[in-house]
C-alpha cells in the first residue's frame, strides 16, 4: 500500500517539477493599474485629507440665524411639550369614551295639537250668495294687504298661544255670524198648504214664518224626513 | 459684536462645549471659525463648487450646534465633526441623484501613467479641481473610500447601492483621475 502511495507522489513530483506557464498577457497590466489606483488613492488622500479652506463670511451669517439659545431648555420643553401632547390627546380620548352611549340628543318638548275644524253644513238655499261674493271679496282684499306685509309678527297675528298652549283663532266675530246666520225654517211648500184647505190664506211670505204641517200628513210622510228636517 | 479671527492656537476644551450647548454666542462663534475650514474642505470635495460646499456647511454646522450635547466624548470632537459633515454630504448626493443615474461609462479607462510626475506639479488646490470634475456618483464612492476610509459594505449601505456598484464607481473614478492627471502632463 505504501509503496503504491509513493508511486503517486512520485508521478506528481515529477509532472509538475519542472513545469512552467506564462501567465495570460494583461495578467502584469491589472497589477501594474491596481498599483497606479493605489497611487491615486495615495495622492489625493494625503492631499486633501488635511487641506484647510475659509470660507466665505456669509455661512456663518446663515448658520448664526438658525443657532438655539439653550440646548438643554430646548430639549426640556420638546421633553414637555410631548408629554403635554400626550396628556391633552389622553383627556380628550377619556372624555370621549366616558360620555359615548350617555349623550342623548336634544329633543324639543313641544306641544302637540290636535286640531278639528268643524264644519257646518249649510243647505245652499240659506246661503246669501251676494253677501258670500262681498265677503270673498274682502277675505281677498285682506290676504292682499297682508301679503305685502313683511314683517313676520303681523303675519302670526292670526294665530297664537296663550300660556295654556291652547290656540286663539283671532278673527272677526262679526263675520263669523255672518257666516253663520241662524237656520230659518224651509218655506212650506204650496201644495202642502192647499192640502189643509187653507189656500188663500197661505203665501209664501206668511208661510214661510209660520209653517205648521197638518197632522194627518205626519202618516204620509216617510218617518226620516222630520228628522231630516231638523238636522238641515 | 467683533468679528472673531481664526486661531489655531485656541484649544477646545469641554467647557467650551458646554458653553456652546448653554447658548454662549461668543464660544459657538469660536467653534465655528476653529472647525470651519477643515470642515469646509471636506465639503468642497463632495460639492460641485463653492456654492455647494458653502450650502453643506451650513447645514453640517447648523447639525452640529443643534446636536453638540449627542456628543459623548467616546471619540475625538472633530472625528465626530467630520462624520456630521460627512452624512451631510452624503445627503446631499441622496437628493441631487434623485432622478440621475450613476453615469455608466462602457468602456473602462485603462490608462497606465506615473502620476509621480504630476504630483509635482499639481497643487492641492489643482487636485481638488479634479475631483470636483467627477460625476457626482463617482466623486462620493471616491471620496469615501479613498479619502475616508470607508469600506465597500459601508459605501453600499450609506448610498443605498449595492457593492459591486460601489466598486465599479471606484474603479471608474481612478480611471477618470488618472486620465485627467495624464492630460495635464
Amino acid at each position: 500500500m505504501s509503496k503504491e502511495n509513493n508511486h503517486i507522489d512520485d508521478l506528481f513530483k515529477d509532472a509538475f517539477d519542472n513545469w512552467e506557464n506564462e501567465p495570460q498577457k494583461d495578467f502584469w497590466s491589472d497589477i501594474a493599474e491596481d498599483l497606479d489606483a493605489n497611487d491615486v488613492d495615495h495622492l489625493f488622500k494625503t492631499a486633501l485629507e488635511e487641506e484647510e479652506i475659509m470660507p466665505s463670511e456669509k455661512v456663518w451669517e446663515g448658520v448664526k440665524e438658525h443657532l438655539p439659545l439653550n440646548l438643554w431648555l430646548k430639549r426640556r420643553l420638546a421633553q414637555l411639550s410631548y408629554v403635554a401632547g400626550i396628556l391633552v390627546v389622553g383627556m380628550l380620548a377619556t372624555l370621549y369614551f366616558t360620555q359615548e352611549g350617555t349623550i342623548e340628543a336634544p329633543v324639543a318638548d313641544t306641544p302637540k295639537y290636535n286640531i278639528e275644524i268643524a264644519i257646518e253644513e249649510v243647505p245652499l238655499e240659506e246661503i246669501d250668495l251676494e253677501e258670500n261674493i262681498a265677503l270673498e271679496e274682502k277675505a281677498a282684499n285682506d290676504s292682499k294687504t297682508l301679503a305685502t306685509d313683511n314683517t313676520i309678527d303681523k303675519k302670526m297675528k292670526s294665530v297664537e298661544l296663550n300660556k295654556e298652549d291652547e290656540m286663539v283663532f283671532d278673527i272677526d266675530e262679526e263675520k263669523i255670524k255672518a257666516i253663520l246666520q241662524p237656520i230659518e225654517p224651509l218655506p212650506i211648500d204650496s201644495s202642502i198648504a192647499r192640502v189643509n184647505g187653507n189656500s188663500n190664506e197661505t203665501d209664501h211670505e206668511n208661510s214661510s214664518e209660520e209653517a205648521i204641517l197638518p197632522k194627518n200628513l205626519e202618516d204620509i210622510l216617510p218617518d226620516n224626513l222630520e228628522e231630516d228636517f231638523e238636522e238641515n | 459684536m467683533a468679528e472673531l479671527s481664526y486661531n489655531k492656537s485656541w484649544v477646545l476644551t469641554d467647557n467650551v462645549i458646554q458653553d456652546c450647548i448653554a447658548g454662549n454666542r461668543t464660544s459657538q462663534e469660536r467653534l465655528y471659525r476653529y472647525f470651519a475650514p477643515r470642515m469646509y474642505a471636506i465639503c468642497l470635495r463632495y460639492a460641485n463648487d463653492r456654492q455647494g460646499a458653502e450650502d453643506i456647511l451650513q447645514e453640517g454646522f447648523i447639525k452640529v450646534f443643534n446636536n453638540l450635547d449627542k456628543f459623548r466624548g467616546d471619540g475625538s470632537f472633530e472625528g465626530w465633526m467630520k462624520r456630521v459633515f460627512v452624512n451631510t454630504s452624503i445627503e446631499h448626493y441622496r437628493k441631487s441623484v434623485v432622478n440621475q443615474r450613476f453615469v455608466d461609462i462602457e468602456s473602462a479607462y485603462h490608462v497606465s501613467c506615473k502620476t509621480e510626475s504630476a504630483v509635482e506639479k499639481l497643487s492641492r488646490k489643482d487636485l481638488l479641481r479634479l475631483v470636483q470634475q467627477l460625476p457626482i456618483g463617482y466623486r462620493t464612492v471616491f471620496n469615501l473610500y479613498a479619502i475616508e476610509g470607508f469600506t465597500h459594505r459601508e459605501i453600499s449601505a450609506q448610498l443605498g447601492i449595492s457593492e459591486g456598484t460601489s466598486k465599479s464607481q471606484l474603479a471608474r473614478a481612478r480611471a477618470m483621475l488618472q486620465k485627467m492627471l495624464k492630460s495635464l502632463k
